[in-house]
């Protein structure tokens, strides 16, 4: 029994650890770290540049379960309540949500193209052409 | 074009749409559609169902300069008070049309034409999406008659510790046919509209603070109006707050027009509970408005005061279908009552709706 307790936790964060997201930017970026802060208010566009200074390119993956997750970590808001906040600033002219990639692959090239560009995307998808500068567990 | 059709329409251009937002890397279009019934003892849109909408466009023109056209239509009523559900009936307005130009330091310039930014959900009031309840708590969207503006507007977003600020200065003048409630509506041209507005936000709560002055000379002079010079200042006092599930909104909104003596208090809370994509709501409101009129009896004119006030009292739901849609159900008990003070005589009647919504974005 203890046993088949072990491969159950074994197997659990096998899969949390698939289902962690990491914040990249390109290699070319000096970006090496980021708050949550700073994070949150980029991506509600409270903010349009990073700590650098630089304007930010933001994009991110048009999947419910990712943007979920990286909302409700960073921006303790939920679907719902992140439509309504985006309904009111796109009306109001006070800001734009990212723009929407279809797959990961477009997220990873797009980042890496362009040196002031910010995503997110699942830890599992990560390789050589971009640079993680938060973890979200 | 009868009901089932609007509705068949309303749902596929809805559904048509859902993800046409960004349309090229320069140009996005926006959309929002509300559909609304209501029922039983209203003064007016008894049983009938009544579309609105609107589109936006914003273009991007340099890294730094963006170009936003809003169009609202809404369908119009007919001799008898009912939707008209003719397609020659619908009515347009251009909401906004402005430029915007990002200075530095998150500093932002626009030029235009705007709705009033004073209050909290004033600039979104025909966006039933963007709220929680059927309809917006009072009838602060456009606190006589006065609701938009063309000038321009200074915005600075920053932070201090865990608070987010955005502070917003509007200048400008309006066009807008002014009405006081309780007599004729009245032609004037409000000038020297000053607005300010500071929005607090933080994960617990958002606080909103708005100030607006402005004067006018009126054109028309109905009977109440001695002096056709006339200021007014509106401020607004609303807040969010979140304790775990549930939702606290609260806001107090008072309007005074100088040399014809006229106040509107505006006072409104709600508590939501809000599960998952099930959102339960109560909601009070109470406008309270001042005013004095002019009557002439046998050659003999007098001045009295009156006070109208509205109370209503609603509970009802949300219910996010999907991202895009959004059904709402309430019903509403609503007072209304007219006081003189000259006589201590009050009139009170009240009014009982039933309203259900559907709200899109796309």
């Amino acid at each position: 029994m203890l046993y088949f307790k072990f491969v159950i936790l074994f197997i659990m964060s096998i899969n949390l650890y698939a289902n962690n997201l990491v914040v990249i930017v390109s290699k070319n970026s000096n970006i090496q770290t980021i708050s949550k802060k700073e994070l949150s208010k980029i991506f509600l566009s409270k903010t349009r540049n990073l700590p650098n200074g630089k304007k930010s390119f933001l994009v991110e993956i048009d999947d419910k379960e990712i943007r979920s997750k990286f909302y409700s970590e960073i921006c303790n808001k939920n679907e719902n309540q992140l439509r309504k906040y985006w309904t009111k600033m796109i009306f109001t002219g006070r800001g734009q949500p990212p723009k929407k990639l279809k797959s990961i692959n477009e997220i990873i090239k797009y980042v890496a193209n362009n040196k002031n560009a910010i995503s997110y995307i699942p830890s599992k998808y990560l390789d050589n052409s971009i640079q993680t500068i938060m973890e979200i567990k | 074009m009868n009901i089932i059709t609007k509705s068949f329409l309303f749902f596929l251009i809805s559904n048509i749409y859902s993800n046409a937002e960004q349309l090229t890397d320069s140009f996005r279009l926006d959309g929002y559609g509300n559909i609304s019934t209501y029922s039983a003892q209203t003064k007016k849109n008894n049983d009938s169902l009544q579309f609105s909408g609107g589109l936006q466009g914003r273009y991007q023109i340099t890294d730094r300069l963006s170009a936003t056209g809003q169009v609202h239509f809404k369908e119009g009523f007919n001799s008898s008070e009912q939707a008209s559900n003719s397609l020659n009936n619908y009515e347009t307005e251009l909401k906004w049309l402005y430029i915007d130009y990002y200075l530095i330091e998150d500093i932002t310039l626009r030029v235009g034409a705007f709705q009033f930014p004073v209050f909290k959900s004033s600039e979104t009031g025909d966006i039933g999406y963007s709220y929680t309840w059927t309809e917006t708590p009072l009838g602060f969207y456009g606190v006589f008659g006065c609701d938009d503006f063309e000038g321009g507007e200074i915005l600075k977003n920053f932070s201090y510790d865990d608070f987010d600020f955005l502070a917003q200065v509007s200048f400008g003048k309006s066009q807008n046919e002014l009405s006081t409630g309780g007599g004729p509506a009245l032609n004037g041209e409000v000038d020297n509209l000053v607005g300010l507005t500071l929005k607090t936000s933080h994960d617990t709560f958002i606080l909103n603070i708005g100030y607006l002055q402005a004067s006018t000379t009126l054109s028309s002079m109905g009977q109440m109006v001695q002096d056709p010079n006339v200021d007014f200042n509106m401020y607004a006092i609303e807040s969010e707050i979140y304790l775990d599930d549930y939702t606290i909104k609260s806001g107090f909104i008072k309007t005074s027009l100088t040399n014809v003596f006229a106040e509107d208090f505006n006072y409104y809370t709600s508590l939501e509970y809000n599960y998952t994509n099930f959102t339960p709501y109560f909601l009070y409101s109470k406008e309270t408005f001042n005013f004095k009129e002019n009557t002439t009896t046998q050659h003999i004119q007098k001045t009295q005061t009156k006070v109208r006030s509205i109370e209503k009292y609603s509970i009802g739901f949300r219910y996010d279908y999907t991202s895009h849609i959004a059904f709402k159900i309430s019903y509403q008990h609503e007072i209304e009552g007219i006081k003189y003070y000259s006589n201590y005589d009050e009139e009170r009647e009240s009014f009982n709706t039933y309203t259900g919504t559907i709200n899109v974005i796309f």
